[in-house]
């Protein structure tokens, strides 16, 4: 199932109503795109490690901002951290098909978190821009479990997608706002 | 109230199968089973509203255990078990009509659910924790065994709160709220 590609404008809109600057969105799509246009397992892990490799980078920039305080600077690194394990995870899943792990981190996802960052103020920003990418992340591994085909990707990926959904709950606590709004966490809402 | 978006992703699919069930054959189908014969169609939708009735009994289970847990709480805690109730009610009734759609009943909630004694607010949190750490493990037995993909999408949607409500109540219970990067509940 291939989702509608994401606007800009959908992009910054999942921020939660906390102010993004534009530059954030080219960061927000490119995440989200990582499983646009997957076809197949070996395509979809693919775009997996992609999107992962962007939430580790992202979350290192968080934390050596210097911009998060003491709880918050500890939350960034321990969901960093986790992402580092997905990471991990399904770039040995990847390579169990015979596909190539895609070099650490992407240039153009670099670049373009770089400049996303670049325009992103204060934390109550930064948690937002992290819990937009939570966002994308969720929303991708929601539509990867329509098209994965083997069990063991299937549970991998729902047992990462309901974990970035745990963090997209702290997230949204730390911005002091309701961690479960919705019944059913899609990553669309 | 169902959130409709994810209504439609249960009923639609549903529909769908059941449809081409009916039929008999048919050369496109977005649940995944294009090239099957009616028959195993027809298989495949069965299986799926077994499954579908045993993610209902999870939700209806955890129902009944969020208000056992309401009534023994107060203050912000109470709050948190009715909202989780109020959404676990939303699950029951998106899987039931999943499984109206494809012509088939949805199981019954039980009379009564086996409950713990719960001696003190931290004794009803834990079973709470308790209560979605076996929903967790149950929808990730689950999912693979669904020949529906938008059945998948749903019961990951689903999983994915289960998980939410597990961290907030691992944080009221003064623990780590999410320790595990990949979470996999227990049985």
């Amino acid at each position: 199932m291939i989702a509608a590609p994401l606007t800009r404008r959908d992009a910054l809109r999942r921020a939660g109503g906390v102010a993004l600057a534009a530059s954030a969105a080219p960061m927000l799509v490119g995440v989200r795109d990582a499983f646009a246009a997957a076809r197949g397992d070996e395509q979809i892990l693919r775009g997996a490690v992609r999107l992962e490799q962007g939430l580790v980078v992202t979350y290192r920039t968080l934390v050596a901002s210097g911009d998060l305080d003491a709880r918050a600077g500890a939350l960034a690194r321990h969901f960093g951290d986790q992402e580092q394990q997905h990471l991990d995870v399904v770039s040995k899943e990847l390579q169990t098909l015979g596909g190539a792990v895609p070099s650490e981190p992407a240039a153009d996802l670099v670049k373009a978190g770089r400049e996303a960052l670049t325009g992103v103020d204060g934390q109550a920003a930064l948690l937002a821009f992290a819990g937009a990418l939570e966002q994308n992340a969720i929303a991708a591994y929601y539509e990867a479990q329509q098209g994965l085909q083997r069990d063991e990707f299937l549970r991998t990926t729902a047992a990462i997608m309901a974990n970035e959904g745990q963090h997209l709950a702290l997230l949204r606590e730390a911005l002091g706002r309701a961690p479960v709004p919705n019944a059913f966490e899609t990553g669309r809402g | 109230m169902v959130e409709r978006r994810a209504f439609l992703a249960v009923a639609g699919t549903a529909l769908a199968g059941g449809v081409l069930a009916a039929c008999g054959s048919s050369d496109d189908d977005s649940s995944g089973i294009a090239t099957e014969t009616g028959a195993e169609q027809s298989t495949a939708a069965s299986a799926d509203v077994a499954i579908l009735n045993q993610a209902l009994a999870v939700e209806q289970r955890a129902v009944a255990a969020y208000h056992t847990a309401a009534e023994h709480l107060a203050g912000a805690r109470r709050a948190t078990a009715q909202h989780f109730e109020a959404q676990e009610r939303e699950h029951a009734d998106a899987l039931a009509q999943a499984v109206m759609a494809l012509g088939a009943t949805p199981a019954s909630a039980r009379d009564r659910y086996a409950i713990p004694s719960l001696d003190d607010a931290d004794a009803v949190v834990r079973f709470a924790m308790g209560v979605e750490q076996i929903a967790i493990a149950q929808y990730l037995d689950l999912i693979p065994q669904l020949s529906s993909q938008n059945l998948r999408g749903t019961f990951a949607s689903i999983l994915a709160v289960e998980a939410e409500h597990l961290a907030v109540l691992r944080e009221q219970a003064g623990q780590e709220p999410v320790p595990d990067a990949f979470v996999r509940g227990a049985t």
